[in-house]
């Protein structure tokens, strides 16, 4: 069972290699512009943030899993809001850089 | 034990990591069979195939959600009483009376310990509504 987890483990922070291209695709525009504002962003933000937290968290990654979270409760925060908060979005671009950098921590920790 | 031995397990979760997880986790336990579908909708077409003895489900997916296709089950003629439980991060308290009261079996909290995995399940199969 440990070596199943182990590909296993290696997959899932390859496919968040490509999650993280998603995050900050999502993330950077609204800081481009603050004017546009869009609620599916967030929830889009939110709902990959959730499964990267979860299942980050079950296969050990629980550093990983934090910064995921971060970025969830942050997106969560914004449910019922009319217009994008720059220092949200400021914040969210920070979890982000730091969910990059512990992605390739433990991808270089794996090879 | 409460019950006959679990034989067949049906897991419902969009995240196709955690379904392989879960398939490699409770594939430890001694002749259970596991099915898993990726959302609502396919697994309530799979179930009168199936006919699994225990359906976990994760409660948060895009279309039908968990507590949705507990609903369903529920009004169905294929296994109206098939046990479910909630595979979920949402596990406050209120939370897990909540989907107590839609008639989950039991709530196992996300994020799991795959090593755990097969004893929660096996111990909610065998004491359902335990708290």
């Amino acid at each position: 069972m440990r070596e199943q987890m182990k590909l296993l483990a290696g997959k899932f922070l390859k496919r968040c290699s490509g999650d993280l291209v998603t995050l900050r695709a999502l993330v950077t525009p609204m800081g481009n512009n603050v004017k546009v504002f869009d609620a599916g962003v967030f929830k889009e933000l939110e709902h990959l943030a959730h499964r990267i937290c979860g299942t980050g968290a079950s296969l050990g990654f629980e550093s990983l899993s934090t910064c995921a979270a971060a970025i969830e409760r942050l997106a969560e925060g914004q449910a019922g809001a009319v217009a994008v908060d720059k220092e949200v979005v400021r914040l969210l671009m920070e979890c982000v850089v730091a969910l990059e950098h512990e992605v390739d921590r433990l991808i270089h920790a794996s090879v | 034990m409460n019950r006959t031995q679990l034989k067949t397990l049906l897991y419902v979760d969009d995240d196709s990591d955690i379904r392989e997880i879960v398939g490699i986790a409770l594939g430890l336990i001694d002749n259970l069979r596991v099915d898993t579908s990726p959302s609502g909708e396919h697994a309530l077409s799979l179930i009168p195939t199936l006919n699994p003895d225990l359906v976990l489900l994760d409660v948060m997916m895009p279309g039908m959600d968990g507590p949705t296709v507990l609903s369903r089950m529920r009004a169905s003629r294929e296994q109206p009483n098939c046990p479910v439980i909630f595979v979920t991060a949402k596990a406050l308290p209120r939370e897990i009376a909540y989907f107590r009261e839609l008639g989950a079996a039991g709530v196992i909290a996300k994020p799991f310990d795959p090593m755990d995995l097969g004893r929660q399940v096996l111990q909610i199969w065998e004491h359902p509504n335990d708290p």
